[in-house]
């Protein structure tokens, strides 16, 4: 852990690497896009830099989406909640940690009340937490860190093998 | 023979559907329930907690007062930082009318050490808290309430000596920026209840950094 924070902070002293572009999202954009991925198996994960159980699944999340990466019928997207002020800092962090799922900052903090219940009644709006759609419908909902297990049964539930 | 192999074949069989069925019931629930706590309209408990200078706090305490403002709180998350001038406002504005503000550290300083009880009372001293703030040692109170995250807030009131729960959730809807913030949801239920009327947005929800229970 120590040493994470420490590359994380190298990481944002030096942030020299090739930036991933983040779009900037509301809401409505970031249910478009769930929409444009209604036939696949879509895992979308909320975090932010700050938020250090995030950081700490972050490593799980790369595993699956480095598996999966050639599976046709996998998206894995990653929602940071960090300010928009923030930007630089996490296309820093997401370089540095080589992240190369998809990143969108999603910018709709005065609507806080209204989407997170959108996106799960049960959901207080507790970072991280991850939501897995297989073809447009909602299967589930992690409140919290993921884990190994909960990836795996996912993923020998809706990923059969591409070949 | 038929007594003797009998248990036998049984014994087998189950050891081989105790075997068969575990892989499929030693797995954890893909979605997990959301954890319990006070809804609008629980009592909620008392506490005796140590405050950062040294003595202890209960609601009891607190004669006169007509209700509370249980702020869930702590030192480094952004969230709670971002709001602690707020916080001190909410107590500057709502003691005098009766509602002071409570707030509670729910976080362990053993898996937060930037929580540890010498913090909490530097950021005390630094910030000029005018309100007490409460270590929740061992972690009993903050599950009871069903604090989620920090900052969280209960707003109680007290009814026939009873501290019940009236709102449950964010300060306002912009934790960024304090002048642009459009919904003021705790001074709004506060303000509901010194006139006695019901609280307009009873529960809210919003991002904050999820406390961490020990082990």
């Amino acid at each position: 852990m120590k040493k994470l924070l420490f590359v994380l902070l190298v990481g944002m002293i030096s942030n020299v690497e090739a930036q991933q572009e983040v779009e900037v999202l509301k809401f409505e954009d970031l249910k478009e896009k769930i929409k444009k991925d209604e036939n696949k198996t879509l895992l979308i994960n909320f975090w932010a830099t700050w938020c250090v159980p995030c950081i700490e699944e972050m490593p799980l999340l790369m595993e699956m989406n480095e598996q999966f990466r050639n599976h046709p019928e996998f998206k894995m997207l990653l929602v940071s909640l960090d300010s928009k002020k923030s930007l630089g800092k996490l296309q820093g962090f997401l370089a540095k940690h080589k992240i190369d799922a998809e990143v969108v900052l999603l910018d709709d903090n005065k609507r806080m009340n209204e989407w997170i219940p959108a996106m799960d009644s049960q959901w207080q709006g507790n970072l991280p937490s991850t939501f897995v759609y297989h073809r447009g419908r909602k299967v589930a909902f992690i409140d919290g860190e993921v884990t190994r297990s909960q990836l795996q049964a996912l993923a020998d539930r809706y990923l059969k093998p591409s070949k | 023979m038929k007594q003797v192999l009998l248990p036998g074949v049984a014994a087998v069989l189950l050891a081989a559907a105790f075997i068969a069925a575990r892989p499929f019931h030693t797995g954890e629930p893909l979605s997990k329930p959301s954890a319990a706590g006070y809804k609008i309209g629980d009592e909620a408990t008392d506490f005796k907690l140590k405050n950062v200078d040294g003595n202890f706090v209960s609601l009891s305490g607190y004669k006169t007062a007509k209700g509370f403002i249980v702020i869930f709180t702590c030192n480094e998350c952004p969230y709670a930082k971002a709001y602690e001038d707020r916080i001190i406002a909410l107590d500057k504005k709502y003691k005098p009318e009766g509602y002071p503000v409570i707030a509670i550290n729910p976080s362990d300083p053993v898996i937060q050490p930037s929580d540890a009880f010498s913090l909490m009372q530097k950021r005390a001293r630094d910030k000029g808290f005018t309100f007490p703030y409460l270590v929740d040692e061992g972690q009993a109170v903050y599950p009871q309430y069903g604090a989620l995250r920090t900052p969280h807030v209960f707003v109680l009131q007290k009814e026939d000596g009873r501290n019940i729960v009236k709102y449950i959730g964010a300060i306002d809807n912009n934790h960024e920026d304090a002048d642009d913030a459009s919904e003021k949801y705790v001074e709004n239920a506060v303000n509901a209840l010194l006139s006695n009327k019901k609280v307009p947005l009873e529960t809210t929800v919003a991002v904050g950094c999820g406390i961490k229970p020990r082990g």
